[in-house]
């Protein structure tokens, strides 16, 4: 199946798909149909100058939603996809796709190029996309960082898509975005605070490429198989982690070389990067307040809560426990 | 003691004038405290239509008392303060009030005071709420500012945010994004609290706002000290002005409990806090909560928790 679409904003985008699938939205949400697949499409228009999209599917038939260039108009589209459930070792073959959606990616792309986001077959994924203008730029960041931005932008991807390695920052921020927004009492407010910091996130990272994260690039297929370590690693924090042989021998690297790149490209060592993560996971638990401080403990893969709670400290200079003492105090 | 009076809604003026009063060394947006004065500076980070934000980063070497007096204009302002005395304990605490209400603070001389205020305007808060399944309850809410703020207790989530903010610095120059962010953020998070502990009773209640603010203030008085017996329904339906009767049925809907109830969850709740804290140990905690026996306390508390005391400190 696939659907074009032309608008600048996703409410549009939405209810076109809802027309052709036969199945109503309620609240801007529209669930696909049994027979298409399973999960929603959610869309927000905050103003003109701003508009998301978010969904989560896993289809009976490939989808493709292709955008075509629009050279008159000037906005820019920020993706995040997270693939779920993702089996590393059956994907080693595939290249990094720019519009294979179902990878952890962060894709930055505008009105100038001709887009596809493919959604495959029986692969589960979610997505968290934005559109702004250069208006809504100029206003959020000013007018200096918004040169800035654009020149960086025009001087190597108007032709195609810079891409991104997805980050424990961004993750943090996605996963409230899937857990909260829609029974949340202040949803609109909820929402776009969190595409924002996701916003602010990525301009950093895009305005500062060289540093510690690099560019993904599409032939690199080292890069691509990093990519899937990673998510191999971050896959469950409630069992320990795989070793260090096992995600090398996933990238067919000398376990060295994989050390190497995998730091050039997430910015931390091995480890280290699983337990800021893992240490992330654990805060954003303890914040929800559903959980105790053992049961998050028992989430993150410790039997020994002393440990738990030193491990916490050392990542964010307090104990669990004065996040929820402070939370619970009456 | 240096006394500032002062009725200005706009952070640009206030910063003006506490700049002048306080003799601050003002280089654009900044100004540093004199060495005679104390030490620190205080900034007007931020200012827009919607928001604006004043950090206050020093340590005063006199006692400075601000008050705050009533100004008709429509705005709001939330706080979180840090203040770090001079033997190094720290207090945090939150408020959140209107510009159309009388103010004293004293700042004391020698404490550390690190204080994010943020002013919101009346309009925004409007336009953002309306939109909102949530909104109509915090607008209501909003008649008695008082209210939200006094049960809510600083939380690490909180000051992690205030932090970003004053550790911000504006040479990558994109300003507004990351403060807006973070502002709208701290906005989203207090009403969001309020909202999940409060708005079920309201919404269960006949009580009207007045009844709901006299009994709430009575619950407040209960759940002060708990060292000592409990004051008795009749003492706190007088101080609500209304029957014991009456008191009961309403206290019951707002929080969800029978009065002895509702302040024996709290007492069970600050002694588990206590015991997390780790800076007391069982004796102290039943010594504090009231209990003469701690065996009375670890029975009371097995009751609530269906753990003992000890277990929370293993």
């Amino acid at each position: 199946m696939e659907v074009a679409f032309y608008e600048s904003s996703y409410l549009e985008f939405v209810q076109y798909l809802s027309l052709r699938c036969g199945s109503p939205i309620i609240e801007n949400k529209f669930s696909i149909p049994e027979k298409c697949g399973q999960g929603f499409f959610y869309a927000e228009n905050f103003d003109p100058s701003f508009s998301c999209l978010i969904s989560q599917q896993k289809m009976n038939e490939d989808f493709v939603i292709s955008k075509s260039a629009h050279p008159n108009s000037q906005y820019f589209i920020l993706l995040f996809s997270e693939s779920l459930n993702d089996n590393p070792e059956k994907q080693m073959q595939d290249q990094i796709d720019p519009f294979n959606i179902g990878q952890h990616l962060v894709r930055l792309t505008g009105s100038a190029m001709h887009t596809e986001s493919k959604l495959p077959l029986g692969k589960e994924s979610r997505i968290v996309s934005m559109i702004f203008t250069k208006p809504f730029l100029i206003n959020r960041i000013g007018s200096k960082m918004t040169e800035a931005f654009l020149n960086t932008y025009y001087a190597s991807f108007l032709k195609t898509a810079f891409l991104a390695p997805m980050t424990a920052e961004y993750r943090i921020w996605l996963s409230e975005i899937f857990q909260e927004t829609w029974e949340h009492p202040f949803r609109h407010l909820f929402l776009e605070n969190r595409l924002l910091m996701l916003l602010e996130k990525f301009i950093n990272q895009f305005l500062s490429p060289s540093k510690s994260i690099r560019r993904l690039s599409f032939n690199d297929e080292e890069v691509t198989r990093l990519v899937r370590a990673e998510a191999a690693l971050l896959n469950n924090f409630g069992t320990p982690p795989p070793t260090i042989e096992s995600l090398s021998k996933l990238c067919a690297m000398s376990a060295t070389k994989f050390k190497n790149d995998f730091k050039a490209l997430y910015g931390l060592p091995v480890y280290e990067y699983y337990q800021k993560n893992r240490m992330l996971y654990a805060r954003s638990l303890l914040i929800r307040e559903d959980y105790n401080i053992k049961e998050v403990g028992m989430m993150c893969a410790y039997t020994n809560l002393g440990h738990f709670a030193g491990a916490f400290k050392k990542e964010f200079g307090i104990l669990p426990s004065e996040v929820i003492v402070a939370q619970n105090n009456v | 003691m240096i006394k500032l009076d002062y009725s200005y809604p706009q952070f640009s003026e206030l910063f003006r004038y506490i700049s002048s009063a306080l003799e601050l060394k003002v280089d654009k947006d900044r100004g540093v405290v004199a060495p005679k004065m104390g030490e620190g500076f205080i900034r007007n980070l931020y200012h827009s239509d919607d928001v604006q934000i004043m950090e206050y980063n020093y340590t005063p070497g006199e006692d400075v008392m601000l008050h705050r007096k009533k100004n008709l204009s429509s705005f709001y302002i939330m706080g979180l303060e840090k203040l770090t005395t001079p033997t190094n304990e720290v207090l945090q605490s939150i408020f959140f009030g209107t510009t159309q209400s009388e103010w004293y603070y004293l700042n004391k001389a020698g404490f550390h005071h690190a204080l994010l205020h943020i002013l919101i305007s009346k309009e925004y808060l409007e336009r953002t709420l309306r939109k909102e399944k949530g909104g109509e309850y915090i607008l209501k809410s909003l008649i008695y500012p008082n209210i939200m703020y006094r049960n809510e207790k600083p939380n690490a989530q909180y000051f992690k945010i205030a932090d970003e903010v004053s550790n911000y610095d504006d040479s990558n120059g994109y300003s507004s994004l990351f403060l807006l962010n973070r502002v709208q953020y701290l906005i989203e998070y207090f009403f969001t609290r309020y909202y999940r502990n409060y708005s079920d009773s309201y919404f269960r209640t006949s009580a009207t706002s007045d009844e709901m603010q006299r009994i709430q203030s009575a619950e407040k008085l209960m759940l002060k000290d708990f060292s000592e017996t409990p004051p008795s329904i009749e003492s706190l339906s007088r101080l609500s002005a209304m029957s014991p009767t009456k008191f009961k049925l309403l206290f019951k809907e707002i929080f969800g409990l029978p009065v002895y109830q509702h302040y024996q969850k709290n007492r069970m709740q600050r002694a588990k806090a206590m015991l997390l804290s780790r800076k007391y140990n069982v004796r102290q905690v039943a010594t504090e909560l009231g209990f003469t026996h701690v065996k009375d306390f670890a029975k009371a508390f097995q009751k609530q928790f269906d753990q003992q005391p000890e277990e929370i400190i293993l």
